[in-house]
């Protein structure tokens, strides 16, 4: 509740009931949300959710079918996009090969008709912030792939906005530079406190530089909030599949009552004590895979469950298995072996277990107070 | 039981294909050179490597679709490089579909056992059970022209698994598939892999794929061969910097430095400002005494790194530079000098930028590689 009015005041941009058809086809259906000020807010949903269609619409570059759009406090639907003060962000490695790396940055801000001083202060204290700035004589093809990213980073922010609009900016790097990028992003969005609307369907990269996320479905917001609370109060089944790899199994059953505890009993017959009270009826139990182990064989309540498949990952082993007619998926620590077919012992740590009912809808998170 | 029976198998060491000093010229340009390694059968190999390694030549060598410039081929004991690729026991899906336009999913799969006059309701069978491990069950009636990219990969995919051969090639054949259709297929490879004891060669540029499947796995470079061995030996024991680098996400943190001595020949590398200690009983290995006072570079990775209290004996002084928290685990990013190193730790501590932290090395992980040819010291 606290919430609601901090966004009355620090709020930069605000989405209301925003509807967007293309022909017949409704790619969004009623988006509200705020972006605070100096905050990177993330967009994160599957192909097809409506990301990139939201950034336009909020750039101007489309127009809403219906909704409300508030930029600074001004009602923006009808004001033209070079006069929103944004700036739309595509990739951020494009740099011009034969200029210097302080004429690729200084580029955008030349468009602006700046001044030279202010150019060359802008620039300095950028490539400063960037660990750049001793190399701003060389032209790119005289750095190291890491520093060619730090200019092209400095490139696509140097241009000083109210809001920046990125959309997928790191998607094409290949893995290990992605790695470092988010690294940069994140050391230079919370040094200059730049307000950033970021899409991507990379949960990676929604944790890593999120303050708040959404998570967009089919021209839907299924939720958005803290990325902390998104982790860990998933609203569905499907945010809850969205973040993390291996994604939250799912076990469908029901939940019983017995001695004032309530059970939840799979649909292949495994039960499980829940110590916690819960309205009977069908319900989908969530576990993240590391909070499932290999059980010790003094321990009673291990389930059996038989090997479905195992490899690596770094220096984990990652395990699918069968229980039942489920397959569940884990990562255990260090490298193990298994062979497709063997029966092995799991224990499943209920501690921040998510009970969904049959419509995926989230009743109550184990362990939690007031979910 | 099966398991078992599998695992005797490889200790019998039997080699399936041999590769001896095999080379491939196209013109001028060398793709292969003199590569040489055998494949155990009922084994899973994996070639990995960056685009324009040789990682593709050397399977349409084997699969008898480019020449070999120089060197010998041999499937289960006999020499092939003469032998035609229609005539070798071989079954391939290769990423470019190559799929009939004109047929339905079904008729494409049912192809290559209708050639070997299988029974109908053999064929049948065998069909039905590739569709549902494929997932293609519901377009069997479709022609891959109606299909995406990813469900033509599949039906290549099928049609190569369908066929009873001695070997399988399998070039790149989950490229073109979304990230969970990926996942999921690996774990179905896998499964077919295993289950029926066949014998599997699979190319492919991305290590992540090859780490969760493969029982060895065979990195190249260039044309040449950098490493061969089980997914631990290449996450644990790279034996140069190219495969300490290629292997593992997020990447090896690496620091150039010179290696010295520090208070009564303790081994240490001097990196600007810093002295990094490594453990002493490295200095018993008479390699790395000769790198004194010579340019290496040190590898550890993000998991084999922690955090540590100021007075941990080789404690190393660096600041918060950013953080990212991914829900239970976060990725620390600490600079020092002016290197960055990225630490894997706990979730559920906030760091800010620019808090002085100090951190160290698991010792036992601490790879050290030369400086000159990237190649392994310890």
């Amino acid at each position: 509740m606290e919430k609601k009015s901090e966004y009355n005041t620090e709020g930069l941009l605000m989405l209301k009931d925003v509807y967007k058809n293309y022909g017949d086809v409704e790619a969004l259906k009623g988006v509200n949300f705020t972006a605070r000020k100096g905050q990177c807010l993330v967009i994160l949903g599957p192909s097809g959710a409506g990301k990139t269609t939201t950034l336009k619409v909020i750039a101007g570059l489309e127009s809403v079918e219906s909704g409300e759009i508030y930029f600074k406090g001004q009602f923006i639907n009808n004001l033209e996009p070079r006069n929103r003060n944004m700036a739309m962000v595509f990739e951020t490695y494009a740099l011009y090969p034969h200029i210097s790396v302080f004429e690729n940055l200084a580029s955008p801000l030349r468009t602006l008709k700046m001044d030279e001083d202010t150019i060359k202060k802008r620039v300095t204290e950028i490539a400063t912030m960037l660990g750049i700035d001793k190399f701003l004589e060389r032209r790119p093809g005289f750095l190291s792939g890491g520093q060619r990213q730090r200019v092209a980073l400095g490139r696509a922010l140097i241009k000083p906005v109210d809001l920046y609009l990125m959309d997928e900016p790191i998607a094409h790097l290949d893995a290990k530079l992605r790695y470092q990028m988010i690294g940069e992003f994140k050391h230079l969005q919370e040094t200059l406190k730049i307000s950033i609307l970021y899409v991507t369907h990379d949960w990676r990269e929604a944790m890593s530089l999120g303050n708040e996320i959404i998570v967009l479905n089919k021209g839907r917001v299924e939720q958005y909030g803290e990325k902390d609370e998104i982790f860990k109060l998933p609203a569905n089944t499907f945010v809850a599949r969205m973040i993390g790899d291996p994604p939250m199994n799912l076990m469908h059953g029901s939940i019983s009552e017995r001695g004032g505890s309530s059970i939840f009993k799979a649909s292949h017959g495994m039960e499980i004590d829940l110590h916690e009270s819960i309205r009977p009826g069908k319900a989908i139990l969530g576990v993240r895979s590391s909070k499932i182990g290999l059980a010790l064989p003094s321990n009673k309540r291990g389930i059996d469950a038989e090997v479905y498949s195992c490899g690596k990952h770094g220096m984990n082993t990652v395990v699918s298995m069968k229980v039942g007619e489920e397959i569940l998926k884990t990562e255990f620590k260090g490298h193990q072996s298994f062979n497709i077919g063997q029966m092995i012992r799991i224990y499943i740590d209920l501690e921040n277990a998510c009970i969904f009912h049959e419509s995926g809808k989230l009743i109550r998170v184990l362990g939690e107070r007031n979910g | 039981m099966r398991a078992e029976n599998l695992s005797g198998c490889l200790e019998k060491e039997m080699d399936k294909l041999v590769l001896e000093n095999i080379y491939k010229n196209y013109g001028e340009v060398r793709a292969v050179k003199n590569l040489s390694f055998s494949v155990n059968d009922r084994e899973f190999l994996t070639i990995v490597g960056p685009s324009g390694c040789g990682k593709s030549s050397t399977l349409r060598m084997i699969a008898g679709l480019e020449a070999i410039t120089e060197g010998s081929l041999y499937l289960d004991g006999k020499k092939i490089n003469y032998i035609p690729a229609r005539d070798r026991d071989i079954a391939l899906a290769f990423e470019s579909y190559a799929l009939y336009p004109h047929l339905t999913v079904y008729k494409n799969l049912a192809f290559p056992l209708q050639t070997k006059k299988m029974s109908r309701k053999d064929i049948n069978e065998r069909v039905g059970s590739t569709m549902d491990l494929l997932h293609l069950r519901e377009y069997r009636n479709a022609k891959p022209g109606e299909l995406s990219g990813g469900q033509q990969q599949r039906i290549a995919l099928g049609r190569a698994l369908i066929r009873q051969a001695s070997i399988y090639l399998l070039d790149e054949p989950l490229s073109h598939l979304d990230a969970q259709e990926r996942v999921d297929l690996r774990v179905q490879l896998q499964r077919i892999q295993k289950l029926n004891q066949l014998t599997f060669i699979l190319v492919t540029h991305d290590q992540l794929e090859a780490l969760a499947m493969s029982d060895r796995i065979l990195v190249m470079n260039e044309g040449v061969i950098q490493q061969i061995g089980t997914p631990e030996e290449l996450y644990d024991d790279p034996v140069n910097l190219f495969v300490a680098d290629f292997i593992g996400e997020p990447p090896m943190n690496f620091t150039h430095g010179v290696l010295v001595t520090v208070e009564e020949c303790k081994p240490a590398i001097r990196c600007e400002n810093k002295i990094y200690t490594l453990p002493e009983d490295l200095m018993k290995k008479e390699n790395l005494m000769a790198y004194l006072n010579r340019k290496v570079v040190m590898g550890v990775r993000p998991e084999y790194m922690r955090l540590c209290k100021k007075n941990n004996p080789g404690a190393i002084e660096g600041y918060v530079y950013s953080y990212e928290d991914l829900g239970e685990t976060g990725y620390l990013m600490v600079a020092s000098n002016s290197e960055k190193f990225l630490i894997e730790v706990k979730s559920g501590v906030l760091y800010k930028i620019q808090d002085r932290v100090y951190f160290c090395f698991e010792e036992n992980h601490i790879c050290i590689f030369s400086d000159e040819n990237g190649e392994r010291v310890v």
